[in-house]
């Protein structure tokens, strides 16, 4: 027994170091370039610092003056209003990959085409739509005014523009149906048989079988939709620059303006570690009220 | 079938022995110099913000500077504007900023303050060969507290540009000989809207606007015409936000105006440019532009298909007010060299460098504004410019009325590129009326900048 136990032990220990020595690279990469700057940024944010000149500490001076912040929050509202972007790509993205689940002519061709975009950079991404929601040529006025409907200004319009930035953000969905492809076909077939077998129609095999068994990674395109949403700068830099009067001010975007185009880097850094908060507090809310509906195989 | 398989161990093996040889090859000492001089060169840093075509041109004028000081190497860098007004000050905060830099006024007061600048007075004094001070322009650009920081190394005014070829074949005169003929009461905010309405036209018919008259609506084009209409931003003390005042409210519900009322400006949410209107297609009669940018369209390979020449702003209520202002080269006091540094700024600065460059095949003219007086008269100026109104561009210079916030305030351009034209940009949407864009500018400056 004591043996056998020695030669577990060993054999744990073992595989102990061999898991750490893979994963090392990464964690020399995270502690030489990553942990150093995320605790540089947090005693930044507590100090008054364009950079140029002396920092002056001010304790929680940046996070008190959050508080009282106009474009603060106006910028984490625009962002939370973005979050719209979330379950529409995630019922996009979903019917998109059930319908290239077919067994249909030029399927890779439709898998390639439809997730092309999500290659595509940001910036020619931005530039594009730019042409798309042009009021007078832009391709949906023009078809808009094909079936008698004056289309509206789009990113002029401060109705219109968060809701044209969250239209756009369609364009990635493909990296996320590729996902749940991904799934689907990890799916048993024998269990649509036995159901087929059992009388259930398209919806109910749908409902009581394609959910639960894609859920896990439903969740995880939940999460990282919600933190890539969060994360939202580029196409608000390019396009709209945060306006009009800061209708698409995202919150990256406003810290951006704070760090490098006004030099209030301590500022900037107080912003970015209570984005990091917010992040973190809607990821463990998703986290725990996943345990309802995610299901996970024994 | 598998026996050359890979096992765990081995590959760990494998991995360990590449990483150890890798550091162990970063870590070989570089091999000796052969033949390198005896006596190493003095090398003098020079960072400068600027496009593609910057870095041959400067290291041209290095050439030129080293065959004068063999012992003195420049090691110039030439950065896009965003990257270098991230990167110089983090230098500048961490001492590690280059021997000499280009500064722009916000820059070159913060670092100044930081006590990041070496001061040039005593220098410019001793300077052999001798600096004519006189001759230099935008004197209150590089003096703080009575000491002088820097020495020009561009300097621009932002002036209209207009497409004289649309003027004649409308049988107008051009806003030049406007300006030259009769001044403010021939120039001014009535003439401008005049002349817009017969310019801006619907070129096809189809009942769409495709020529617009004017575009600008930048922070400077916007802020000159305020103070025409005999608005300002701030009190003298830079204390107080006047945007509000009865003038400037006037100023601003002109040039909104230009967009709501007489409509020779196209509205800010029509993206034009994406039509094709722009100055450069030949289809926008008059846009912003600084002197020392736009002439690059001067350049063989970047000409437009027109003629075209620059004009003043407008005269408001208040005259011709121009918006001007200077790079200047300064010396970083961590620089250990700073006696080479002079001798680099002085001369980069210098006439001597426009006409020693010029001769070169480096024409100064098309990437920097003249730093003095006397390059207007310099053929280094005169004969790549001379199909312009180079009287005009000097107009441009003498009308400049020094910058009264930009060294002074907070977040100068947060004020000029943000909280002002998105508050005009209400206005010409509509959404709100100059009054109530004036005040909103003032709360916000005031809470924003002034209390902070």
């Amino acid at each position: 027994m004591n043996a056998s136990k020695t030669v577990r032990g060993r054999l744990y220990w073992r595989r102990t170091l061999e898991g750490y020595l893979f994963i090392a690279p990464w964690i020399i990469g995270f502690c030489v370039f990553t942990a150093g700057a995320l605790l540089g940024s947090f005693s930044i944010s507590l100090m008054r610092w364009d950079i140029v000149g002396e920092p002056y500490f001010l304790g929680a001076g940046n996070y008190v003056k959050m508080l009282g912040d106009q474009f603060f929050w106006k910028s984490l509202r625009v962002t939370f209003v973005y979050l719209w972007n979330v379950p529409l790509n995630l019922a996009l993205g979903l019917g998109l990959a059930l319908l290239l689940n077919q067994k249909i002519r030029g399927l890779g061709f439709f898998r390639t085409v439809f997730y092309l975009p999500s290659v595509t950079a940001g910036v020619a991404v931005s530039l594009l739509w730019l042409w798309i929601f042009n009021p007078r040529f832009g391709v949906i006025n023009v078809l808009l005014d094909k079936v008698g409907i004056t289309g509206p200004a789009w990113l002029g319009s401060e109705t219109w523009a968060l809701p044209a930035l969250i239209i756009m953000s369609v364009w990635g969905v493909g990296g996320s149906m590729l996902i749940y492809l991904a799934a689907l076909q990890g799916i048993p077939t024998s269990l649509y048989e036995a159901a087929t077998i059992d009388g259930a129609g398209h919806w109910t095999k749908f409902r009581h079988i394609t959910v639960p068994m894609i859920s896990p990674v439903l969740l995880l395109n939940l999460i990282m939709g919600v933190i890539g949403s969060f994360q939202v700068f580029t196409q608000a830099f390019i396009m709209t620059n945060g306006g009009p009067n800061y209708a698409t001010l995202f919150y990256v975007l406003y810290l951006y303006q704070h760090a490098f185009q006004w030099f209030n880097m301590g500022y900037a850094s107080a912003l970015a570690w209570v984005l990091f908060v917010v992040i973190l507090v809607c990821t463990f809310l998703i986290l725990n009220l996943s345990r309802e509906w995610v299901y996970y195989e024994e | 079938m598998l026996a050359s398989r890979l096992s765990r161990r081995s590959f760990l093996k494998l991995t360990a022995g590449i990483g150890a040889t890798s550091a162990l090859a970063a870590c070989v000492a570089p091999p000796a110099q052969v033949g390198a001089p005896a006596a190493a060169a003095i090398v003098i840093g020079w960072a400068r913000h600027g496009d593609e075509t910057a870095m041959g041109t400067e290291e041209g004028l290095s050439a030129l500077f080293q065959d004068k000081h063999p012992n003195v190497e420049i090691d110039p860098i030439v950065l896009p504007w965003s990257d270098y007004n991230t990167k110089i000050p983090i230098d500048i905060a961490g001492g590690t900023a280059p021997d000499t830099f280009g500064c722009h006024p916000a820059l070159l007061i913060q670092t100044y303050n930081a006590e990041g600048l070496v001061l040039l007075d005593e220098r410019i004094a001793a300077a052999e060969p001798g600096i004519d001070y006189e001759d230099v322009l935008y004197h209150g650009d590089a003096s703080f507290d009575g000491n002088v920081v820097g020495l020009p190394q561009k300097s621009c005014t932002h002036q209209l540009r207009y497409n004289k070829d649309i003027f004649a074949a409308a049988g107008l005169d051009h806003p030049g000989t406007l300006f030259w003929n009769g001044g403010a009461d021939a120039w001014n905010f009535n003439s401008f809207v005049e002349i817009g309405r017969q310019l801006t036209q619907d070129l096809d018919g189809d009942g769409e606007t495709d020529q617009y008259f004017y575009a600008g609506t930048g922070g400077t084009n916007l802020l000159a015409l305020v103070r025409a209409a005999g608005g300002e931003v701030f009190d003298d003390m830079i204390a107080t936000c006047t945007l509000d005042s009865q003038a400037a409210v006037e100023g601003i519900a002109w040039i909104a105006g230009l967009v709501t009322e007489h409509a020779i400006q196209p509205p800010p949410e029509m993206q034009v440019n994406e039509l094709g209107i722009t100055f450069d297609t030949g289809r926008m009669v008059m846009a912003g532009g600084t002197t020392c940018d736009s002439v690059r369209n001067l350049q063989e390979g970047r000409r437009l298909p027109f003629a075209w020449d620059f004009v003043l702003l407008p005269a408001g209520p208040q005259g011709f007010r121009c918006w001007g202002d200077t790079d200047q080269i300064v010396i970083s006091s961590a620089s250990p060299n700073a006696d080479a540094a002079f001798d680099w700024t002085a001369y980069r600065s210098s006439r001597d460098v426009w006409e020693e460059a010029y001769d070169a095949g480096t024409t100064l003219a098309f990437s920097d504004g003249p730093t003095r007086w006397s390059i207007f008269e310099s053929r280094a100026f005169t004969e790549p410019l001379g199909e312009l109104d180079i009287e005009m561009i000097k107009e441009g210079y003498r009308q400049t009325i020094p910058n009264p916030f930009v060294p002074r305030s907070r977040e100068p351009y947060r004020v000029l590129f943000t909280i002002i034209p998105t508050e005009v940009n209400n206005v010409m949407r509509g959404t709100k009326s100059a009054q109530e864009a004036a005040d909103a500018i003032c709360a916000l400056i005031e809470s924003e900048i002034l209390t902070q």
